[in-house]
């Protein structure tokens, strides 16, 4: 048909791998409508980091891998003998949202997802998952730095393999206070037209007030006069009667600025140097 | 709670490494003393911590430079070192006399004053004996930070010695008040150097 755009999907997919055991410790896919500007990895590339191997690769089908759970083995490079061992008894499926109350790792920040998680517990075998992450903190570090994957900091998704799928929807919020309009304005745009019918609600608080709003989602800037300026914001949006996006969070009305001055001297004593810093705090109200 | 929350939960109630509560010659990688005592260092300089009392029965002359590797790192410091100068075996000998020990590390004290290291830095010897090491802030405008120490400072963290850092209100409470008993049951080092003449 004239003018309609096919949207292409991939899964960009990360594997860490332990190279001692050959075991998957932690991996994702993440379903990817592409862009214009996208670039996409067709073949699976490696990258070693110490005792972890990190392999990435963007999929067309995400059931290259989770056929290969239910054999509990993915052979990445056949001719080279690269066998992973795939251990993920347990799957369940859970929605992500966007919440100041708990944080969750979502591979890319900011968007809601949905989940489906491939596990097993215990993560490791006998080993405590914090020793574990404490012995291979060098390797992870370099994880983290370089695909924004924090096992340190979110030790549960130890022994995981997650399906993202998430909601391609980014929401712009901004309280405002003048003669006209004393609430906030909102806007969720659809960048590739993937939900069209859905549907935005709106919940704002502060201490004693609660206001609620709802339009259908159209890309459009929407001014809502709720008579307050909220302390608090729930954002969710439905499609078909599913919840596909929910945002939670509180606003900032005042922001605590602290400075530090350093100053460094050095004290030669009995043959050695001693460095010594001084740290001068001031905070200051904007 | 599904499997999946209940393990995430579980895992994260594990996760409560802290490097102030280890024994750091256990941890994996290579071990270094160095970087192991920093862990003290590090936790003092971000509480910016003036006011800090170290308890050890034992201090010989090479401690006054671990007391200084560990807090000469920012100035206008106070330290106040609580010990009974006890006597350790070296070499198959005992220590020098403790009226030696004092003379000697009085005379690094001077030193260090003089060149304005620490604000102040003052030596307790009690006049009785007691057993556990302690890294204490008593800035009284903060919740300092208490540590525990398995080793005596001329042993600190070798020897797969280890650090506890405390938290409970109440002990906290009991070493300032052992700080307290030892100021009235001890002299400075000068007094007692005096004494002991």
């Amino acid at each position: 048909m004239e003018g309609e755009v096919i949207m292409r999907k991939i899964y960009r997919t990360l594997l860490v791998v332990d190279n001692k055991t050959e075991a998957m410790i932690y991996g994702h896919a993440i379903e990817w409508v592409l862009s214009e500007l996208d670039y996409s990895i067709k073949k699976w590339k490696s990258f070693n980091v110490g005792c972890m191997s990190i392999y990435f690769k963007d999929l067309e089908d995400v059931s290259e891998i989770t056929k290969s759970i239910s054999f509990g083995v993915l052979d990445l490079f056949p001719d080279q003998k690269c066998k992973i061992n795939l251990n993920f008894p347990e799957s369940e499926s859970f929605f992500i949202e966007k919440s100041y109350e708990e944080e969750n790792f979502s591979p890319f920040i900011g968007m809601c997802s949905n989940a489906e998680v491939h596990f097993r517990d215990p993560a490791i075998g006998e080993t405590n998952p914090v020793d574990y992450l404490q012995a291979k903190k060098e390797a992870l570090d370099i994880v983290k730095e370089k695909y924004q994957v924090d096992l340190l900091k979110f030790p549960h998704l130890l022994g995981t393999f997650t399906i993202f799928a998430p909601t391609r929807l980014e929401e712009s919020f901004r309280g405002i206070d003048n003669d006209n309009v004393v609430g906030y304005e909102v806007a969720l745009v659809d960048y590739f037209k993937l939900y069209e019918g859905a549907v935005v609600h709106l919940e704002s608080n502060d201490e004693s007030r609660k206001h609620v709003a709802t339009f259908a989602l159209d890309n459009e800037m929407h001014q809502i006069n709720s008579g307050f300026v909220p302390d608090k914001q729930v954002v969710t949006v439905m499609l078909d009667g599913l919840m596909i996006y929910r945002s939670s969070f509180g606003l900032v009305k005042k922001i605590s600025v602290n400075t530090n001055i350093v100053e460094q001297k050095s004290i030669q004593f009995r043959g050695r140097a001693i460095q010594q810093t001084t740290s001068v705090r001031n905070g200051f109200d904007v | 709670m599904s499997k999946w929350a209940e393990r995430r939960k579980r895992v994260e109630a594990e996760s409560d490494y802290d490097p102030l509560i280890s024994i750091p010659m256990l941890e994996s990688g290579t071990f270094n003393l160095a970087q192991a005592r920093r862990r003290i260092t590090s936790e003092f300089d971000s509480a910016n911590s003036k006011n800090i009392t170290i308890i050890d029965p034992y201090l010989l002359e090479g401690d006054i430079d671990v007391v200084l590797d560990l807090f000469a790192t920012q100035p206008d410091r106070k330290i106040t070192v609580i010990t009974f100068l006890g006597r350790v075996k070296q070499d198959e000998k005992m220590s020098p006399e403790k009226v030696e020990v004092a003379k000697i590390i009085q005379s690094i004290v001077v030193d260090i004053e003089r060149k304005g290291i620490f604000s102040s830095f003052e030596i307790i010897k009690t006049n009785f004996n007691f057993h556990d090491r302690f890294f204490v802030c008593t800035d009284q405008d903060k919740d300092g930070v208490v540590i525990s120490s398995g080793g005596s400072l001329s042993m600190l963290l070798t020897d797969y010695s280890g650090l506890i850092r405390i938290t409970n209100k109440t002990f906290k409470r009991s070493l300032l008040q052992f700080i307290d008993h030892a100021k009235k049951n001890g002299s400075t080092l000068p007094d007692f150097i005096a004494e002991q003449s």
